[in-house]
């Protein structure tokens, strides 16, 4: 059953955090946001998909 | 910032006082959470961890996150004024003054650290004052106006609650414990985001960089229904790590599917008619799924 789980927790996960990243320019970016916040932006979408693979990884190796 | 002027005529007898400080720590808001401390303590024990001991840790609980949310009150006093839905606030109406609003929310946390300290651990307690801090410091002060990834890095602090409750239980933090606050940290965009859509004007009046107002409706939609998905797999996690069994399984699926069938309809919908559904579904979905992880756990 276990096993199952984490066949259906990457089901689930994996072509939804590839479309999450799968998305254009926003229309309504603001033309004077600095390159600074652009980069930490970058970083905060990285961040909850950095945890959810540590999670799936450790929960495998549970 | 101002703050209006009480209305004339309004009387402000003692219990309207104790209302109205009441009102500043949005109890709704909070039952929620300390639902997710209550149920982590019953998976974190196996079974019943004793009724005082849970008695101790929800109130803790409940002065951390007041005080969080008496302090979210006295920074964001300027756009609650802005918007409909928080345009009747204490410190917006004037009926309590702004210092003491901040000087009421730092001594709930103080008392919030006092209580779950004395009657759990340590531990627990710290963590409690950390799901505060991040509210106010990431979310409210720093995220809520800059970053449209506000409520997803800043809703961190409504993951703390779980947290809380396996560390008051047990002493320390394990795999389980993390995946209990991943299932609240990964519930929180398509539930946020669901609300966000219905309170787009007022979020892009006051400012804040809410993804419905950056990068419009359709794709708010799109981000509710992705994220969905990725909560149902965090969902899962439980069994996967050999935490739960073969109730929670069929219980989170159920749940998550209905979920999932709700962001489809709210995608699918030209225009927002869904997106009522689905916030108030979610409230019911993460209830429900800390229900069926601690019913799993006995």
């Amino acid at each position: 059953m276990r096993t199952t789980a984490l066949v259906l927790a990457v089901l689930f996960a994996l072509p939804a955090v590839l479309a999450v990243f799968h998305r254009g320019p926003a229309p309504a970016a603001d033309p004077e946001e600095t390159a600074a916040h652009r980069r930490l932006e970058t970083v905060w979408a990285i961040v909850p998909v950095v945890f959810l693979v540590a999670l799936i990884a450790y929960s495998a190796a549970a | 910032m101002t703050t209006r002027a009480m209305p004339a005529g309004v009387a402000a007898g003692p219990l309207a006082v104790v209302v109205d400080y009441i009102r500043l720590t949005k109890p709704r808001v909070i039952s929620l959470l300390l639902f997710t401390t209550g149920a982590a303590m019953f998976v974190a024990e196996g079974g019943n961890p004793g009724w005082w001991l849970v008695l101790w840790t929800l109130i803790g609980g409940y002065l951390a996150a007041g005080g969080a949310n008496a302090i979210n009150q006295y920074i964001d006093r300027d756009i609650d004024d802005v918007m409909h839905r928080t345009d009747a606030r204490p410190v917006v109406t004037g009926r309590v003054t702004p210092g003491r609003a901040l000087a009421f929310g730092i001594a709930l946390g103080v008392a919030s650290a006092l209580v779950i300290g004395l009657s759990s651990n340590w531990l627990a307690a710290a963590l409690a004052l950390l799901g505060l801090v991040l509210y106010v410091g990431v979310y409210t002060l720093w995220l809520k106006r800059t970053s449209i990834h506000n409520i997803v890095i800043g809703g961190s602090a409504g993951a703390v609650p779980p947290l809380v409750g396996w560390a008051a239980v047990t002493g320390d933090l394990s795999l389980s414990a993390w995946i209990l606050f991943a299932i609240v940290f990964y519930w929180t965009p398509p539930h946020f985001w669901a609300l966000a859509l219905m309170l787009k004007r007022d979020y892009a009046a006051a400012g804040v960089p809410m993804l419905p107002v950056v990068h419009g409706v359709e794709e708010t939609k799109r981000q509710i229904l992705l994220w969905t998905f990725v909560m149902i797999a965090v969902s899962i996690l439980p069994v996967a790590s050999g935490a739960a069994g073969l109730f929670y399984l069929v219980s989170a699926l159920v749940l998550g599917l209905v979920f999932l069938y709700l962001s489809w309809r709210l995608y699918r919908d030209p225009a927002i008619g869904w997106a009522k559904a689905t916030f108030h579904y979610s409230l019911l979905y993460l209830a429900l799924i800390f229900v069926a992880l601690a019913v799993d756990a006995f």
